[in-house]
Parts: structure tokens; sequence; C-alpha cells
């Protein structure tokens, strides 16, 4: 981090259509690469998480429906219009702010540094991540590189309008990730070392007034998620696959090492803001708080970013440019790009075909339907866990709904339906791991059996 | 008649000695002041003796203006205002020519005006001590001063004066509004219940948002050029005006004399200052305290002549018409305003808009440590005067005045009709009053220290007043809603509604939706369910958690900005405090309708604290 002498002024000298433009430039090449992975067919499993959670408590007109899980942010962002193409307006948007300080950044440090570092990590499957593959972590970063600017600015300036933008954005940094808490914590830690001389009662109020956001934020939340749901749901993110580790983070933040390793070189005060950040997703991987490689990669990007020092040489600078490069280059080589498996394709498929029954006519046990429920383009045909008719329909599915689907994990039903169709039901199809019971009566839902071919056609 | 002349004169008669009359030419040459009144503050002369001795220079006749030395029916046929604008008072009159008392070397147009009013007489000037003009003034006049202090501002425009509480509109408004309340409850009470309750919460919403806003705003004016130090050294005090300090005081003999010496600290030339003491005729004891404190020369004491309603606006009119400065500034008695106060106020008028007319100091405790009362008002002052007050000002919003140190520029306040008497919070119907008409209203970076009030009585004395009269106000300005908007704009008026009109109505639903919350924490109560339906139930709960975490974290760094490290956690308090506001609020309602004019005393001096710095 930088130190107090270092702040940057309250505007920065560029003129803002060149900064507006050049953080466009920045951002459309992703915003593109996601409109194309859109149409072809491929959508994260996080980003059909939060829609079909969305789309459910929309159908269902009530909020707590939501499930109370956290991250909230993304989850009340979607509200207004679940769709894949907003998702990526907002990562957009929240990458084009970043763009836009760290382009403030160059002019202030008076260096294209910073913007290479950048471009390094958005430039890359990495950056594409943020946009298409989870759109929460590009806006907790956001908010969280706000929450750091404001942070240096109060150091340096003393104004008291900063210290407040920093704790209400590392508040709302919370809302996408528990990191935004800690690193407040970590904020209002390191301040006796930027300041020797700081006594104990402006201290305590300042660590206060830091953390203060964040630990309302997590009341909040706990609050909420106890009255609707009657458990603290906090902080639970089951669809995120483990964290990177250790050595994994390290691999891919190569520029940051770079520049920890010209603090240390010259250990000052803010030496100890550069280096918790990296502790504390080490620490957090450890408790079980989840987040991607992209997330860290460029979490410590910006840590680079606001660490570096103005006064480098050009040959270390040089050294810092190419590292980002050669992490960019490495990234495009070894990071995969997003691609469409059959699973997701026979989903799709399986989705669209039952997007035409009735309102609440699929008894499903939407615990074992992940993959399904993130394709539905409405969740209205189907009856859940969730919704009060379940446990009726469970007793008398014959009485109560048309459908019964069972998916590839497994019934979740207890109607032994993968031995047998229920009572009162005849198989509709079997496909993909999925079966569709339909009672006589009820209309035929076809499911195009070719889906799966088209795989191969939608890597962009 | 030359200063040199006058010094000598005195001088030669021994009344000063040559080193006096050096010193007071020094200080004339900093100042610019005449030098018969910097003689008078520098204590070296008499005010008898100098205007002994001015009759003698400009060849006059000396007279003592006491009772039964003047003719009523003569004094009077001069208009209160030309009397005022003169400090002439005309005393008798025979066949040939008529008396008259001057406190100044008499200017030609004051001859002519006397000419006019007493045709084809002989003018005879007498000259007698300025303190002799006003009292012989506030005695001819009684009767026109106290009806142009209570009554001035509703002859002027009886739609601004809260003389009237409910207009007739307004009371078969609310009237009906109660009618359909009740009918709404008998005939079908869930249904009504909850359409109370959808614009409760909307306009809960509103105002966390509307608090926030502005609350940051004034957070963000810190960063904006305020006026510094060097700004204030640079003044040169030739160019300053004379200002004018208004201090009404009732029962404030405990608090007299530290109002002295804080006044006599102020870092304005001491000649350019015209301090009037506001006493009431029934309370001797505090201008007993005040005589006894011996004020300087600069100090007048007005006593403000009886009748009712007895209040502080009704004091400070008075003091209005017989102030003399260019500009103005109202202080309260334990009042101890940081010593540049008056020299930012004026260059913040000298930098400010034409339209500015007028500019409030931030107001703050000296006793914030005293007890729990003591913090939670100081963190409530913090807040409003250092980031509430600034947030309107930057987003152009109108002001309400707070309390005391109010700046203001003379002339536009006279023609503004002064405060209202009626009105028990006469300065923050001033502010909005002002803003109605076009005129700007300020803020300048300079505290004045108060004595907060440490008895849960006494502050809920005070509340309940300051409560009542952001009602009257508002019931004042929403005579002619469609009128406000036209005059004013929607911006000015919205922002006038939600924290003029919002402030008692906030603190008045309050405590509906604490029980509310209670009652179902505890029961969870299914009868509720139909009250919050899904959408009402989430912005309530945003209400009830964001909202309250924002007001208490802006809160927070309105105290840490003052450097009160120690409060910053007891702003986490602030919702208990707020049940006090709602209590002080139900009165305030209740006398509105009883008492609406009753001013309920504060009493100061309680503290046992020193003053600040």
């Amino acid at each position: 981090m930088a130190s107090p002498a270092m702040a940057p002024p309250a505007e920065p000298a560029a003129p803002r259509w060149v900064r507006a433009l050049l953080a466009l430039a920045v951002v459309v090449p992703l915003i593109v690469a996601s409109v194309l992975l859109m149409h072809g067919g491929w959508r994260s499993d996080i980003h059909g998480a939060f829609l079909s959670r969305v789309r459910f408590a929309e159908n269902r007109g009530q909020l707590q429906l939501l499930g109370f899980e956290y991250p909230p942010l993304p989850f009340l962002l979607l509200l207004p219009w679940p769709a894949d193409l907003w998702i990526i307006i907002l990562a957009g948007a929240a990458l084009f702010g970043l763009a836009w300080m760290v382009l403030a950044d160059c002019t202030w440090q008076r260096s294209i540094v910073p913007f290479v570092l950048l471009l390094s990590v958005l430039w890359t499957p990495i950056g594409v991540h943020l946009v298409a593959g989870d759109f929460n972590e590009a806006i907790g970063l956001f908010a969280l590189y706000v929450g750091w600017r404001h942070y240096r600015r109060w150091w340096a300036t003393r104004q008291t309008i900063h210290g407040l933008y920093t704790g209400l954005w590392l508040g709302l940094a919370f809302y996408t990730s528990p990191l935004g808490l800690a690193l407040a914590l970590v904020a209002g830690a390191v301040l006796p070392i930027i300041f020797p001389r700081l006594q104990i009662p402006p201290f305590a109020s300042q660590l206060v007034l830091l953390v203060f956001p964040g630990v309302a934020a997590t009341a909040t939340w706990a609050y909420l998620s106890w009255i609707f749901i009657h458990r603290v749901a906090f902080p639970f993110t089951p669809w995120e696959p483990a964290s990177p580790g250790f050595a994994t983070i390290l691999v891919w933040t190569v520029p940051y090492l770079v520049v920890s390793l010209f603090a240390l070189l010259r250990p000052r005060a803010t030496t100890a803001g550069v280096l918790l950040p990296f502790a504390l997703l080490v620490l957090a991987n450890r408790v079980g708080w989840h987040f991607s490689l992209a997330f860290a990669t460029g979490l410590l990007t910006l840590v680079a970013i606001v660490a570096l020092p103005t006064d480098l040489k050009s040959s270390r600078r040089a050294l810092v440019c190419a590292a980002a490069v050669a992490q960019a280059i490495a990234a495009w080589w070894l990071v995969p790009w997003p691609r469409v498996s059959e699973a997701d394709l026979a989903a799709h498929a399986v989705a669209d075909a039952l997007a035409k029954a009735p309102d609440r006519s699929i008894l499903i046990d939407d615990r074992f339907a992940p993959q399904l429920l993130k394709w539905a383009p409405s969740l209205a045909p189907y009856l859940t866990t969730r919704d009060p008719g379940f446990e009726l329909a469970l007793a008398d599915a014959a009485a109560k709904v048309d459908y019964v689907l069972i998916t590839a994990d497994g019934d979740g039903l207890t109607l032994d339906a993968d031995v047998h169709p229920p009572i009162g039901f005849v198989v509709n199809w079997s496909w993909a791991g999925y079966t569709l019971y339909r009672r006589p009566a009820a209309a035929q839902l076809p499911v195009r059996y070719d889906a799966v071919l088209a795989a191969d056609a939608v890597v962009p | 008649m030359s200063s040199i002349r006058l010094g000598e004169y005195l001088v030669h008669r021994g009344l000063i000695s040559e080193v006096q009359l050096n010193t007071a030419l020094q200080h004339q040459q900093r100042t610019g002041e005449r030098l018969g009144r910097l003689l008078l503050i520098l204590g070296y002369v008499r005010r008898l003796d100098l205007a002994r001795a001015l009759a003698d220079l400009w060849q006059l006749p000396f007279v003592t203006v006491e009772q039964g030395t003047v003719d009523p029916r003569v004094a009077q046929r001069m208009p209160l205002e030309a009397t005022l604008q003169h400090r002439a008072v005309p005393l008798r009159e025979d066949a040939r020519s008529v008396t008259v008392a001057v406190a100044d070397s008499p200017a030609p147009e004051l001859r002519s005006i006397l000419e006019i009013i007493y045709p084809g007489k002989a003018i005879d000037f007498r000259v007698t001590t300025e303190w002799d003009i006003d009292r012989a003034i506030a005695s001819i006049h009684r009767r026109k001063v106290v009806d142009t202090s209570i009554y001035g501002l509703y002859f002027r425009d009886q739609s601004e004066s809260a003389f009237t509480v409910f207009t007739l509109p307004q009371y078969l408004t609310f009237v009906l509004l109660c009618l359909v309340l009740l009918g709404g409850l008998w005939l079908a009470p869930a249904r009504t219940l909850l359409f109370l309750n959808i614009p409760i919460t909307a306009f809960f919403l509103i105002t966390v948002i509307f608090r926030t806003w502005v609350g940051v705003a004034g957070a963000a004016a810190e960063t904006a050029i305020s006026i510094s130090d060097e700004d204030v050294r640079a003044l040169d005090n030739r160019s300053l005006p004379v200002y004018s300090i208004l201090v009404p005081v009732f029962m404030e003999e405990r608090v007299i004399g530290t109002l002295l010496r804080s006044l006599a600290e102020l870092d304005y030339p001491a000649d350019k200052l015209d301090i009037v003491l506001l006493f009431e005729e029934n309370d001797p004891d505090t201008l007993a305290a005040a005589k006894a404190a011996t004020p300087g020369a600069n100090v007048r004491f007005l006593v403000v002549p009886g009748g009712d309603p007895q209040t502080k606006p009704k004091a400070c009119n008075v003091g209005l018409l017989f102030a003399r400065g260019e500009y103005l500034v109202v202080y309260d008695a334990e009042d101890q305003p940081e010593p540049d106060q008056l020299k930012k106020a004026l260059l913040a008028f000298r930098r400010g808009p034409k339209a500015l007319v007028c500019v409030q100091a931030a107001l703050n405790y000296y006793n914030w440590n005293e007890n729990f009362l003591t913090r939670m008002f100081t963190l409530e002052y913090s807040f409003w005067f250092d980031y509430l007050l600034p947030g309107l000002d930057r987003l152009g919003l109108p002001i309400p005045l707070g309390g005391t140190s109010n700046h203001f520029r003379t002339q536009v306040l006279r023609e503004l009709g002064g405060w209202d008497p009626f009105n028990v919070t006469e300065d923050a119907d001033l502010g909005i009053r002002a803003a109605m008409h076009g005129y700007r209203v300020g803020i300048v970076n300079s505290t004045t220290y108060e004595e907060a009030n440490k008895q849960l009585g006494n502050w809920l004395r005070q509340r309940s007043r300051w409560i009542k009269g952001y009602m009257q106000t508002a019931l004042v300005f929403s005579r002619d809603p469609y009128g406000l908007v036209r005059r004013a704009g929607w911006k000015h008026t919205l922002g006038f509604a939600l924290l003029i009109g919002g402030t008692p109505l906030i603190f008045l639903i309050q405590p509906i939706s604490v029980v509310l919350t209670i009652v179902w924490l505890f029961t969870r109560s299914s009868l509720l369910e139909s009250l919050f339906p899904p959408a009402v139930l989430y912005l309530s709960l945003f209400n009830l958690l964001i909202g309250n975490a924002l007001a208490i974290y802006v809160n927070m760094f309105a105290v840490f900005k003052r450097k009160l490290h120690v409060l910053v956690l007891f702003s986490l308090f602030n919702p208990f405090y707020w049940v006090l506001h709602s209590i002080a609020s139900f009165k305030a309602l209740g006398q509105l309708f009883t008492k609406p004019y009753y001013w309920e005393k504060t009493t100061h001096g309680l503290t046992r604290h020193g003053a600040a710095g």
C-alpha cells in the first residue's frame, strides 16, 4: 500500500474522456467474449445458481426464497433483470470502474505500469472469468479497490469523507465477499504501523469506523436469515469449487510477488499493507471462505498497483511489466477457455422442454438439480422443496402434480422413482441422466435428444 | 469636527491624558473608528463627559434626557424608523421651535426630516448620550416597539406568521384525515392499517436516503475551501463594518458574567462591536448581574417592553430595531463563540453571493463528557452542524437555522420581517423563510460552544419546544403548497418537507415501528403479517437494519471529525436517544394544540464544567 505522502490528488489531471475511452477499450473485449460465450450456450455454474435462485424468488413473489445464502449482493443486483446480458453489463460496469481508477493512478504515478498490470489480468481467460464466470467477484474487486483508494486518501488528507467512504465501500464489499470485513480489520489494524504516534482513543475509534459497516452488514445478514429461514446462513456458497491453494495463488501472481519483493527491499511502515492481503487469502482458504483464482489474482494485482513505488527505477518497472506480460501469456496458454459440457447441453435441452409445463406441475427435488435449474428460463413449472405444497405433493404425487422429474444426481424424492415410476405415473422419457414421469392424462413434454451434438460448435 | 480637536479638547479639559490620546489615535489608524467611540471603548473617558465635550465642540447645549423631560406627543410625531435611523429624539416644542436631543452631530438629512415633521419651527438641537437616546426611544415608542416586535411579521404577511396555528383548510384536512382513519379502522381495520403502513414505510425509506445523502454531502463539504486562519489574518481592520451582537437573556444571572467574558474575547475591533443585551422587564436579577459584571462601553442594555408572547424572537426583534451594525449575530447567554467567528462570517458574506443573507456557525458543547445525555446531545449536534447543515448548503437546499450564532445582513433581515415571535423555533423558521424568498443561507467553519443539557427534564423541555417549532414552521409553509412550489421550486420544497416536516413526523411514528418490531420478535404473531406484505416487509427491514446502521455510522464520523473519539462508540446508543426524541415529540404535539406559543425555558448554568478550550 502507498504511504501517506504517496496519496493521489483528489482529481487526477487526465482528461475524463480519454480515461473513459481507454477504460471502455479495456472492458469491451471482455464483454464481447462473454456475449459470444453466452450465445454459444455457456453459462457458469455460479451464474446459473444466482439466476435460478432469483428467478425462483421472483416467480414466487417472496424475496426470502433467495435462500439468504451468502453473498447477497449478486442476488439483489439480479432482481431487476435476471438475465445473462444483465450480468455481463454489471460485471462490465464494475471492471470499467476498476480500469477508470487504475488509469487515474497511472496519471498520478506518471507511469503506464499500473495499466499494464491490470491488462495482464483482464485481457486473459482470468479476466473473462470475472465477467462471464463470476460477476460477483468483479463487483467485489471494484468495491475493495474503491475502499482502498479512499483509505489511502484518508491517511493522506485526514478528511473524514474518505474514511466514511472507506467504511461504506468495504461494508458493501462484504456483501460480495467476507474479505470486505477482513480487509477492513486489516486496514484498521495497520494504522498504528502507519502512524506510530497514534494514541489509543483515535486508533480505537478509527478501527471502529473501518469495521462497523462490515460488522453491521454481517449482523444484518445474520438477522435476516434468522428471521426468514430460522438459521444463520453465513457464509455459505455451495456451488463454489474449492478455492485455489497457496502455491497456485503464488504461481498466478508473479507481478504482485515482484512488487512485494521491491517493498521488502525497502521496508517501511506500509509494507505490511502489501503483504497482509496475501496472508488473508491464504487464511480465507483455510477457514473455508471461497474465492476463485481470478479473484485472488485480481485482488493481488490491485494490491501491486497500489503498492507500486512512484520512484521505481525504469529497469525495475520493466521487470514488473515483463512479469505481467509473461503471466498473461502463461494464462492464455494454461488457463482453459470455458467450454460447454455435454451435461450442460443436455440440462439445457431438458430445461427448455420442461419450460412448457403448467405452473407447479413438475415435482422436483431442487437440491439435486442445480444443473437443470441453472438453465430453466422460469421456475414456474416446478414444485420444489421450498414451495409450501411440496410435502403434500410428495405424499400424493398423482393428485397434486402432472410430472415427476428425477435427476442424474439421485431422486431425493423418496418415491423410489429411480426403481419404478411413482404410483399413477408413466415414463415420459429418460435421457442423459434425467427421467421424466408424467400422469397418463398429462401432455407429453418432448425433449431434443440431438442437443448435445452441438457441443463442439459453441467455442467462440 | 475633527478627531484631533476632540482629543485636544479632552486633554485640555483634563478628561484624558496625552498618552491615552496617543494610544487611541494609534487604534484609530488601525481600525478607522471615530475617536470618541474609541476613547469610550478603551475606558479612558466616561460617556457623560464625552457627550458634554462633544456638545461644547459642536457648540450645542447638553441635555440629560430623563423621565418627564420628553413630551411624548411631540416625540411620537417623528416616526420610530426615522428616530432609530438618526438617533434623534424630539423632546418638546413651543410656538417657535422644537427641541431635539441627538447623540451625533446633526446631519442635514435629519434637519430636513425634522422640518417636514415640524413645519415652520426652528430646530433646537441638544446633545446627549447614546444610552439616553435609546432609553428615550424605547420609552416613548413603547407601544410601537412592542407591536413591531410582536406583530411586525404578521402585519407584513400573515401567511408567514405562526400566529395562526392551523388555517381553516389545514384544520379541515386534519379532521377529515382523522375521520377517514377512524372510519377505516371501524370498517376494515386490517386494510386500513396496511394502507397506513405503506406510506409510513415509504416515508422512513425516503428519510433514510435523504439524510444519508445530505450527511455524505456534508462530509464531502469538508473538502471544499473554507475560510482559513490566513484569510482571517489578512483582513484589514479598517475595512471592518460595525457588527451588532444580540444576546437575549432571561433568568440568566448565573451565566451572564461568562457570556460577557466570551464576547470580550472576540477577535474583532471592540469599537466596531455593537453588543446589545436584551433583558426582559420582569427579570431584574439578570439585569443587575449584568451591571455588576461591568461590561465594556460597547455593550448596550435594552429592556424589552413586556407583552405576550414573551419569547426570544420578540426580544430579538426589539434588538433588531436598535441594532446599528451592518451585520448582526444572535448568541445565547451561555454561548462561547470561537474568537474569529465574526471575521469568518464577514468573509463568508463577502465571498458569497449577493443573495447570501445569513451564515450559520456550527454549535457544539463544551460539557460533552458530563453524562450520557450530554454525550448523546453532542453526537447529535456534531452530525447536525458538521454534516447535515453543510450538506444542505452544498446541495443548495434550505437550511433551518440553529439556535444561535446566526449571522445576518441586518438590512435584509429587516426586509424579511425579522423573527416570528409566535414560532418557538424562530431561527429554523427564518432560515426557511429566507430560502423561500430567494435568499441563501450558508455555513461558516467556526464553532460556538454551548452548554449541553445534562438533566432529562430540562432536555425534554428544550427538545419539545424545538419540535413544536418545527411543527409550527411546517404548518406555516404548507398553508399554500402550490404557492410554495411555485416560489421555491420542487427541490427546496422537498428539502423543506423532509427536514422540517419530516423530523417531527419521524419521531412521532417511530415508536409505532419500535413497538411492532418488539411485539413481532417476542410473539411472532401472524396478525402482523397482514400489515407487512412482502414489499412492505423488505422495505421495513431495510429501514430498520440498513437505515439505522447508516444513521449511526454517519454520526460516528461526525464526532470523529470533532476528534471526540470517545463518543464514536456512543453512537451505537442512538436508537435509545431517539426514543427520548419521540417522547418530546408527543409532548410537542400536545402543546401545539394547547399552548402553541408557550416558550419552554431551558435552564442554563447547570454544568460543572468549564468553558471549551
